[in-house]
């Protein structure tokens, strides 16, 4: 399809990540996070549900750095986290991109940042826009572009920079259903040529199953960890998987237990 | 029903004739003579007659906003990246900016003049210190509202100080500072001809302003009214090359500029 110059195969060398006890309480507030342990496995994709404002996005920005614990600690192969890992790529809720910048540079960011020359950058930029389905409109102003292409290109400079571990907080959460769902496809097609330990958060249970090897259903307030979902489906998945009976039995079952576990909170 | 376009063109048009059919029409009701109120025609022959004075007063005029102008926004931005940078120092002198905002020209027209004594420096002065903060305060502010996911963005990438600057909250700020820039430009033309009416001189040409003063102490109504309307086409060739620069800079990716009025 693509010459694919310049670029390090990750395939295979994604870490171990885990959150080990964690626990989060603001000044004087109430804790928020109580004692959440949640590992995965390298390569392996981890879905976090919960109700809405039970943590799920804090837990997430500790994975990245963006945020401390109070208590416990996230650790990568067995080590804590480093203040200078680089590895993380982080997709937000909306797309962010600059909007001053086409395509071509909105990608370009992370390999600007980090010093990368114009003609690596250009090869590097050309295969992700390839990748992300966007080789035709390397020229555009993101406000030309739709919200999925929007968020296409968020996930392009995402992986720019062969991250291992991938973060995406709610990254399709404002998109329609189809546009959701073809981008939920290309995201399991793009780990089929870089692989990442990612952790997902989601409100939408049949996208967790549809991508993730395993459902963590969080409570509220605090956030506990109160079931784990195992989704047996093997990789590579396609869009065919959505209308099995077993997909839609696990949809079905990991929607019962959000609901049961929300609701009990609400008591 | 005319398409939206032609309006646009049509009915300023038709309202500039009402209004200067209006003006005549009061002048000749109440018959009023040339010092109280001079007829558009009137204006027009003494702007005419009085072209070589009023050129000179012009250029005089510009160069005197022109640099103010220039100095305002240059320094302006300069400060803003500077207060930008150094967080105690922004958090000590933002409520002065503000508060120099309030200041009344006319006021510190004055003390310049006591200071500088009359003279284009002066004249510069005033139109920069007019212009230069609300282009501090705009500009600043565009620097601190970038979004926060940006911010952190680049944080995560490890961006240094410089990059997050330059790459980020600078392009980001553009279309604030642009905001700046066109308030100082309209300033800037008022600045200095409040700045000639104190500190303009005969020597070296006078400037608008002072050919105003000129008019009046010497009862040349029509005059002072085509000097006047000279002002006004002053800034709004400030303000026009201020938009047409914003235009270049943000026409391709910024959404303000679809449905903004001038």
């Amino acid at each position: 399809m693509q010459t694919e110059v310049h670029f390090k195969a990750t395939k295979g060398t994604a870490p171990t990540v885990e959150l080990r006890n964690i626990t989060k309480q603001f000044a004087d507030g109430p804790t928020i996070i109580d004692d959440v342990t949640v590992s995965a496995a390298p390569g392996e994709l981890v879905s976090l549900v919960g109700p809405s404002g039970c943590g799920k996005s804090t837990l997430l920005r500790m994975l990245a750095g963006l945020s401390q614990p109070s208590g416990g600690t996230v650790q990568i192969n067995g080590q804590p986290r480093s203040s200078t890992d680089t590895d993380t790529a982080f997709i937000f809720q909306d797309a962010t991109l600059l909007p001053w910048l086409t395509v071509r540079g909105n990608i370009e960011v992370p390999l600007r940042l980090r010093g990368e020359t114009r003609k690596n950058r250009t090869a590097l930029a050309n295969q992700l826009a390839n990748w992300v389905g966007l080789g035709d409109r390397l020229n555009y102003y993101p406000r030309q572009l739709s919200g999925g292409m929007q968020m296409r290109v968020s996930l392009a400079r995402a992986l720019s920079l062969s991250p291992s571990i991938l973060l995406l907080d709610e990254p399709f959460g404002a998109l329609d259903a189809i546009t959701r769902n073809r981008l939920n496809e290309d995201l399991l097609q793009l780990r089929e040529r870089q692989m990442w330990t990612a952790f997902f958060v989601t409100h939408s249970i049949s996208e967790a199953v549809f991508l993730s090897s395993r459902i963590i259903v969080l409570s509220t307030r605090p956030a506990r960890v109160a079931t784990e979902i195992t989704v047996p489906f093997p990789f590579p998945r396609t869009a065919d998987l959505r209308h099995s009976l077993e997909f839609q039995k696990l949809v079905a079952t990991a929607n019962e237990a959000l609901y049961h576990h929300s609701h009990q909170e609400l008591q | 029903m005319i398409p939206e376009r032609c309006q646009k063109i049509i009915l300023p048009i038709a309202a500039g004739i009402l209004i200067l059919s209006l003006w005549s029409g009061i002048k000749a009701w109440f018959q009023l003579p040339a010092f109280l109120l001079p007829g558009p025609s009137e204006v027009l022959q003494a702007g005419w007659n009085e072209r070589h004075a009023l050129t000179t007063a012009t250029w005089t005029t510009f160069r005197g906003a022109g640099l103010g102008f220039i100095m305002a926004v240059g320094v302006g931005f300069c400060m803003s990246l500077l207060l930008v940078s150094v967080p105690w120092l922004r958090q000590g002198l933002y409520p002065y900016i503000i508060f120099m905002q309030m200041v009344p020209i006319i006021a510190t027209a004055a003390i310049i003049v006591i200071w500088l004594d009359v003279g284009i420096q002066s004249v510069a002065a005033i139109a920069f210190l007019i212009g230069f903060f609300p282009v501090v305060a705009s500009t600043l502010q565009g620097l601190l509202s970038t979004p926060v996911q940006q911010v952190e963005l680049f944080r995560m990438y490890r961006a240094s100080r410089w990059q997050e600057l330059f790459l980020l909250r600078v392009p980001a700020s553009l279309p604030y500072f642009f905001t700046g820039a066109k308030i100082a430009a309209t300033l800037a033309v008022i600045g200095s001809v409040t700045g000639e009416i104190f500190a303009g001189s005969s020597s070296g040409g006078g400037g608008l302003g002072f050919m105003i003063i000129i008019y009046k102490s010497s009862l040349r109504i029509p005059a002072l009214f085509a000097a006047t309307f000279i002002c006004c086409i002053l800034g709004f060739i400030f303000v026009g090359t201020v938009l047409y620069l914003k235009w270049l800079a943000l026409n391709k990716w910024h959404d303000s500029l679809r449905n903004e009025d001038v």
